[in-house]
């Protein structure tokens, strides 16, 4: 059994597991029932100045047979007195002292502002902040969540007035809102910030209904931009904490977040640099209790790995994660057709004939039937045959013999000596 | 024709001209592909290379050279 633990900024959790700000996390009820599931931390749904919320806040994206591919919300933040949250914390907190609640806020950009609710929150025993400086809707509009947070200077800014008044650590929340989030999360190194998390949602609107023409979700017939997440936004996550993790003037533990559903989605973030990871829209989905096979799942991949702590994953990606400059062109992969397998719907002939490099062809086989092979020469290894072949198995991507590695740098390093 | 033909002849005709003894003196890389410039006596020719496996293959061909040079 490994050691599930980990030491997030200073923080020190039983599992890597947390849910992150949102609905799930609203009430000291839920964040209770949260931590009986096996929870090992909970950030707080946003605390500032009660906000009044519309019905009708979510929507879902249902993809094939896949319910909840992603999920949209226009929900804000607390719509529940400061007052009520401290108090459900406190109580919270002393029930369960052994689990790591961390409070979310969102206020204007104005030090007094950052002092007041920062001291405010201390004083209940939570175990650290998170700004949040993410959300792209309704907030934004008054000059908070992914306003504040797409501009560096406003980052720095009040990372700095938090960081004036707290004394448990500062957590910075990034916007995905933005063309290079290494820009932020490099402010809020600058502020003073102990550690970031990210990515809050992406800015979106989830559809248009064809026959009322209303958007989807609507207001009385009226719609708004809102936030994107769920299992959709995991691949921009990670190459977001992929981009953070890799730069060495930026040294910050970093908290997960985005689409995570299960202990491999978790594992993934991990080994990409996160020290903990948060979970909303799949609590949503499919309750609380899904922790419990993310707890033994980890745990048993650990053991499967002979790693002893959750620890000995964080980053062991990092180093692999590079620029595509830096990538071997002589690297050589072509796609193989295992006949065993292949059921012949030709999807892969299809989408290489239409969209790739016209390699798979038909043949007649030894007893006549007709089949499909890859002419390996004409191959580039692009992998679209395996991504769209619907039969486990049935197309392989197999390595070639290269001669030495060459990176696009070396190549224009090298061409530059005879005049290119 | 498939691409992979294209590549064997720019191969075949970067191999004969560096078998006999031509050297590349200059690489230009623009948008049609690349041009080789190989001088032997007094002599240059100009090969286009079209394919990226080609491009790719020249290059390797140049790093192998280099590599050589530093070892003898």
């Amino acid at each position: 059994m490994a050691d599930l633990h980990v030491d997030f900024a200073g923080i020190k959790s039983k599992n890597p597991f947390w849910l992150a700000s949102g609905p799930p996390t609203n009430t000291g009820y839920q964040v209770q029932r949260a931590f009986e599931a096996g929870w090992g931390g909970a950030v707080w749904k946003t605390l500032g100045d009660p906000i009044i919320n519309v019905t009708s806040r979510f929507a879902g994206l249902n993809y094939g047979g896949q319910r909840v591919a992603g999920f949209n919300n226009i929900e804000l933040i607390t719509d529940r007195p400061l007052e009520v949250n401290l108090r459900e914390i406190r109580e919270t907190k002393r029930k369960y002292p052994d689990h790591v609640i961390i409070a979310s806020l969102m206020v204007e950009p104005q030090a007094e502002k950052w002092h007041e609710i920062v001291k405010r929150v201390e004083d209940v025993g939570v175990d650290g902040l998170e700004l949040n400086f993410g959300c792209p809707h309704g907030m934004a509009e008054r000059g908070m969540g992914s306003a504040s947070g797409q501009v560096p200077e406003l980052v720095e800014k009040q990372t700095y007035w938090a960081k004036e008044a707290a004394e448990t650590q500062v957590i910075v929340k990034l916007t995905p809102n933005i063309t290079d989030i290494t820009a932020t999360a490099y402010a809020a190194t600058q502020g003073g910030a102990d550690a970031v998390s990210m990515i809050n949602t992406i800015n979106s609107l989830m559809g248009v209904d064809l026959d009322t023409w209303n958007t989807i979700p609507n207001v009385a017939g009226k719609g708004t931009h809102g936030g994107y997440c769920g299992p959709a936004v995991k691949p921009i996550a990670l190459s977001m904490v992929a981009e953070c993790a890799g730069q060495p003037d930026m040294n910050l533990p970093i908290s997960g977040i985005g689409g995570i559903e299960n202990w491999r989605d978790a594992a993934e973030f991990m080994l990409m640099g996160a020290s903990s990871v948060q979970v909303c829209t799949a609590a949503m989905h499919h309750g609380f209790r899904i922790v419990e096979d993310m707890i033994d799942g980890l745990n048993n991949y650990l053991d499967e790995k002979g790693l002893t702590s959750a620890m000995d994953l964080v980053g062991q990606t990092v180093s692999k994660y590079m620029k595509w400059g830096d990538l071997d062109l002589n690297h050589k992969v072509v796609a193989q057709i295992n006949q065993e397998h292949c059921i012949h719907c030709n999807k892969c002939q299809i989408a290489c004939e239409d969209t790739a490099h016209q390699c798979i062809e038909f043949f007649t086989d030894t007893e006549g039937q007709v089949a499909l092979k890859v002419r390996e020469e004409d191959c580039v290894g692009c992998n679209l045959c395996s991504i769209v072949c619907p039969a486990e198995g049935a197309i392989t991507m197999i390595e070639q013999p290269t001669s030495a590695p060459m990176t696009w740098n070396e190549r224009q390093r090298l061409l530059s000596t005879f005049g290119g | 024709m498939h691409e992979f033909k294209l590549f064997t002849e720019e191969k075949r005709e970067i191999d004969e001209l560096l078998n006999k003894d031509c050297s590349i003196v200059r690489v230009q890389e623009n948008l049609d592909g690349a041009f080789i410039q190989f001088t032997q006596d007094d002599q240059t020719i100009t090969l286009h290379i079209r394919t990226p496996d080609g491009r790719k293959y020249l290059t390797n061909q140049l790093s192998a050279k280099r590599l050589n040079r530093t070892m003898t």
